[in-house]
């Protein structure tokens, strides 16, 4: 569809139904996994909006009864890859803002030996698990966050991920592998046997 | 991988004396993991690793089924935040 036609589109009733009834009741799993994929609030809630004012756009094409939760995400998904395709090609930015409270506070005292770029992803939360899954390269990050916690099946992953099903299992099995290695600590602290 | 150790069916290269290659292996471990695995490739996935003294399967399996439990326990799902569906209906209706 182009923007000439997308200006004209004319949403019937049946439309905003559709929306309502199909796709909002989606919106506490959207948001989980733009959380696990932007790891910052509020980039996960304009993630979210973005998704549901594409999915409203292009709401003739979904055919209702449909997989609505998996086309969600491959929306997600695909918006997401966007903007970590452009925030990668990016220079570094710099926070002038922090730099200066920086300098401003006693911290300026001691050396500060750490990165000020900023970058897409931050590591706030001291969780073990969160920051393993996060330092994934961000097509393992993807397939785990898909399998493991929204338990969507090998096909439904394809589809969101259009790619074939047995890349989808390859590309689990080097993520499993990959994190496996990154929570040995964890998870032999925790009684686990991964070893 | 443990290094210094003979070659098992962690190793790519490690030739299976089942005849199962390595992709193919990849694949099966995964859908046991995963629960998408027919009875039939459940049979021969199990038989084998009776019958491979050099299997690592079923180690990797667990593994990677912990790995999953990890996942499960640690990963709580988050609370979307109040006021979003209002935010995203506004969005919607002010682009009308």
């Amino acid at each position: 569809m182009s923007g000439e036609d997308e200006r004209h589109t004319i949403y019937s009733q049946k439309d905003i139904q559709v929306f309502e009834e199909e796709l909002l009741p989606h919106a506490s799993a959207i948001y989980n996994f733009a959380y696990r994929l932007a790891f910052d609030e509020d980039e996960a809630k304009d993630l979210v909006q973005e998704t549901y004012f594409k999915a409203y756009k292009f709401i003739k094409s979904f055919h209702k009864g449909t997989n609505a939760k998996a086309w969600l995400y491959r929306i997600l998904k695909n918006n997401f890859i966007n903007d970590y395709r452009k925030k990668s090609k990016e220079p570094a930015k710099i926070d002038y803002q922090d730099v200066e409270n920086i300098y401003n506070s006693d911290e300026a005292q001691e050396t500060f030996s750490g990165n000020i770029a900023v970058y897409p992803f931050k590591e706030t939360i001291g969780d073990e698990v969160s920051n393993a899954l996060n330092a994934l390269p961000i097509d393992f990050r993807i397939v785990i966050i898909l399998c493991d916690l929204e338990e969507f099946t090998y096909e439904e992953m394809a589809k969101i991920l259009d790619i074939p099903i047995g890349t989808v299992r390859s590309r689990l099995h080097r993520a499993r592998n990959l994190l496996r290695k990154k929570l040995l600590y964890y998870a032999q602290s925790r009684g686990f046997k991964l070893q | 991988m443990d290094e210094g150790l003979e070659k098992n069916c962690n190793d790519e290269s490690f030739d299976c004396p089942q005849g199962i290659d390595n992709e193919e292996r990849v694949q099966l471990l995964q859908r046991i993991v995963d629960g998408q695995a027919t009875t039939e490739e459940e049979k021969v996935f199990y038989s084998s690793m009776e019958d491979c003294d050099k299997c690592r399967c079923k180690n990797l399996c667990d593994q990677h089924l912990e790995i999953k439990s990890i996942l499960k326990e640690k990963l709580i799902p988050v609370p979307m935040p109040n006021g979003l569906i209002d935010q995203i209906k506004g969005k919607i209706t002010g682009s009308l």
